[in-house]
């Protein structure tokens, strides 16, 4: 089949695959050429494999209020994205530093706070986030680390550059899917992988699993480590499982663990208690323990905190490491860099209007049709406003929202996310993309190689989230030397 | 392991063999009132009785007609015990705890699942029905050689085999009972009484070793002994309380339940058993389904529930020894 003649690039746009000449990029040359030759009958074929093969191995997300059925089969797409490793191994440099630098500003915002005292944050911004929790003060976790896994979502703008649009580190998802997508392809479309170079995936649960070990209480021989979930009912509910058996944790819920007296966490098994030495939460802060935050929480464990502020056991990621999720206090992110780590951002942001600043809301205010507006705190796209694509009576609800509660919105210039080619009713077509790797941190520094790509199904669209009709790729990291 | 998922698991290996069970119970009484003559009334609702469904059958007004008592038993979502509602609740405990499962295992819950949901709405038919049922029992089977052949042997494998052999002699003793209960009028001839006991022995697959291991012509009595209290075929009530009682020993803390358990298997080795007598047969199994029901309490107290003070002792205990 041929792709060609949808991909004439125009100038604002950046496909990942393609030259701007149509011609195929070196590292994709391969690819393209397959698909090419590849007939039309075949390829379909495949693809039918591919979904047969999601649903075999029982590879869904979940969709709230979707009545009986709850679980839907993930939307994956076989072309996939294609990154030369030179990019990647600059990109991995700069994710590893923005998240030692990330660490360092929440355990700055938990002791000292000389990040406001030295001027290079205003105080206002701590004061009113609404992931600070003052119940962290003073806490010394192992290494100093509050986010030991985060989610940072890249796009790459129509001039090439590749931004960090956000940092999710209170319980970032889809590393499942990363993991599975190479899985389905490895199985459709094996000959691939025999003639290329693609770098492997797999040794995610592995360092995360180190990971989370290196957190265990000192003097813990074999520490037990346990995966606490909210439960089936929760959208990354797959990925929680998913990951418990690749590491052989125990996947939990809140009601099977409890506090003792002696202010160990236990897990209810039928052998008796048995201790837990390490947590990775998926659940939200505001649910872990109704004894500190949210009293009507059931998916969480009373007593939890006492236990970690013990050090009986280690929490990942830590209550508290959610203050630097947050859209504002992202826009500093570089100012951290240079301050705690005197080193210049490897990776760039993407310029961010404050709404908290006057002038900058000002800013925001006269140019709702071109920008995206967000709130800081929301994660899954939530509450966002594309403003190309707004009505005016959107723009006009926005603009009452700024005005309100200014400190709750950033926006950023709206970005030609780059596109990749997507098999879309059997021809393919540019579709929008973004990437998520994933980064650990604990005594060692790891990142994904390459990560979970998410692609917007919908002709046009910007909005790569599965829960909106996104999909994903598999994403590749190739090794040019080799070509 | 953790007690939660120690009673998913157990309750999928239920929810697994309740829909292999109801699937070989519906071909037996299927094939057993076709083979009756023409003019004799096939009374469907004694299968709904069986189950101890009576009473929501009523409720959401199905008549005992053919088309309603299978439409009940095969596809109502709101009888729990339907073969789509069991079929549904065996891949959502395996979904829970696939963290724990052989990814095979997962695979042919998975399939079983989507198999039932895409072929029943197109059974309409007695033939379709037929084979529809013959497959639910060969991929059950098939997840079962999965079972056998990839879990490590260890406290899963044991709450999985403690739900599966308990829930086996639940319904072995009720497929007796199709043929025991009046399924077939009070004065059906001779002839279909044998055909009768016949399709109850192929309906578990039993055919071939009750005639390699008893040596008679079919009769009512030495059935109802070979599928009761049998010690060597394992779908036999006597067999299957005889693994409940393997995977007790393996287990902790299995006094009360190995307590209960001694006690039935000795009622069921003393009961003085008559086949002729349909009736005897039929308030038998009756007291025997009541008694797995006490043991499966007594299984749950000692690994499902929870009790916080006793836990809270246990844990200084825990502690203490740690320290």
């Amino acid at each position: 089949m041929s792709q060609t003649a949808e991909f004439k690039n125009s100038q604002e746009l950046f496909d990942e695959l393609m030259q701007a000449d149509g011609s195929p990029r070196p590292v994709a040359a391969d690819l393209l050429g397959y698909l090419d030759a590849m007939p039309a009958k075949e390829l379909k074929a495949r693809v039918r494999t591919v979904d047969a093969a999601i649903r075999t191995m029982g590879i869904t997300f979940t969709v709230y209020s979707d009545g009986e059925n709850i679980d839907r089969a993930w939307p994956f797409d076989p072309v996939p994205r294609i990154i030369a490793k030179k990019e990647w191994d600059h990109i991995s440099a700069g994710l590893k530093q923005r998240l030692k630098a990330l660490n360092c500003f929440i355990h700055d915002c938990y002791h000292e706070q000389r990040i406001i005292t030295d001027g290079i944050m205003p105080a206002d911004i701590l004061a009113q986030s609404k992931n600070f929790r003052p119940q962290c003060k003073g806490i010394t976790p192992p290494f100093e680390t509050w986010a030991h896994v985060c989610g940072t979502d890249l796009v790459r703008d129509g001039d090439g550059t590749v931004y960090v649009l956000e940092d999710n580190l209170r319980v970032p998802s889809g590393v499942s899917y990363m993991l599975e997508n190479r899985h389905v392809m490895k199985r459709v479309f094996p000959e691939l992988f025999q003639n290329q170079n693609i770098l492997p995936v797999n040794d995610y649960p592995s360092q995360l699993l180190d990971t989370l070990v290196a957190l265990a209480p000192e003097g813990v021989d074999q520490p037990s480590v346990a995966v606490l979930t909210p439960g089936i009912y929760n959208s990354a509910y797959f990925e929680h499982s998913y990951l418990a058996r690749q590491m052989g944790a125990d996947l939990v819920e809140g009601q099977d663990l409890f506090v003792g007296d002696d202010q160990c966490v236990y897990k209810k098994t039928v052998f008796g208690p048995q201790r837990v030495h390490v947590i990775y939460r998926r659940i939200d802060d505001e649910f872990m323990d109704p004894e500190v935050f949210r009293e009507d929480s059931t998916l969480g464990v009373p007593g939890i905190l006492r236990a970690w502020r013990e050090g009986n056991v280690a929490i990942a990621n830590a209550p508290g490491a959610g203050v630097a999720d947050d859209k504002v206090v992202y826009a500093y992110v570089p100012a951290f860099i240079r301050y705690y780590l005197d080193e210049e951002p490897l990776l760039p942001n993407v310029p961010t209007y404050l709404c908290v600043d006057p002038e900058d809301r000002a800013y925001v205010l006269d140019n709702l049709d071109k920008l995206v507006v967000k709130p800081a705190n929301e994660s899954g796209g939530y509450g966002i406003m594309v403003g190309p694509k707004a009505s005016v009576t959107m723009r006009r609800q926005f603009a009452r929202l700024i005005r309100d509660n200014p400190r709750n919105y950033i926006a950023q210039p709206t970005l030609m996310l780059s596109t990749v080619p997507t098999l879309c009713k059997n021809t393919l077509q540019p579709r929008h993309v973004d990437l998520r790797p994933f980064v650990l941190q604990a005594d060692e520094l790891h990142v994904t190689t390459g990560g979970l790509c998410r692609v917007a199904l919908r002709k046009g669209s910007l909005v790569v989230n599965s829960s909106q009709g996104g999909g994903s790729k598999d994403t590749w990291i190739i090794d040019e030397e080799d070509l | 392991m953790l007690s939660r998922v120690a009673e998913n698991i157990y309750w999928m290996a239920r929810y697994l063999e309740r829909a292999e069970g109801g699937a070989r119970m519906m071909a037996t009484s299927s094939q057993m009132l076709f083979d009756l003559p023409r003019e004799t009334p096939l009374s469907w609702g004694t299968m709904v009785d069986i189950l101890g469904a009576g009473e929501k059958f009523a409720e959401l007004e199905f008549e005992p007609t053919e088309r309603d008592v299978t439409q009940f038993l095969l596809k109502e979502t709101r009888f729990p015990n339907s073969l789509a509602s069991v079929v549904r609740q065996a891949r959502e405990n395996a979904r829970v705890c696939r963290d724990i499962l052989p990814g095979e295992l997962w695979e042919g819950i998975n399939d079983l699942h989507y198999f039932v949901g895409e072929t029943l709405p197109r059974v309409r038919s007695r033939s379709a029905r037929y084979d529809f049922l013959q497959q639910v029992i060969s991929r059950c089977q098939q997840v079962e050689g999965i079972v056998h052949g990839t879990l490590s042997r260890n406290t899963l494998y044991s709450f999985m085999m403690l739900g599966q052999a308990l829930e086996r002699a639940d319904m072995t003793s009720r497929i007796v009972d199709v043929r025991s209960a009046n399924l077939l009028p009070k004065d059906a001839a001779d002839i279909y009484s044998s055909l009768g006991w016949m399709s109850v022995l192929q309906s578990l697959s039993a055919y071939e070793m009750y005639r390699h291991e008893v040596q008679v012509r079919i009769r009512g009595q030495a059935v109802v002994q070979f599928l009761l209290r049998g010690t060597r075929f394992p779908r036999s009530c006597h067999f299957c309380l005889s693994c409940v009682e393997t995977s007790l020993t393996q287990l902790p803390r299995a006094e009360k339940p190995l307590r209960r358990l001694r006690e039935i298997i000795d009622r069921l080795e003393r009961e003085h058993l008559q086949a002729d007598n349909l009736d005897s047969v039929h308030r038998f199994v009756d007291l025997f389904q009541q008694e797995l029901g006490t043991l499966h309490e007594a299984i749950t107290d000692s690994y499902f529930r929870f009790d916080r003070n006793d836990w809270v002792h246990a844990s200084r205990a825990a502690a203490t020894q740690q320290a």
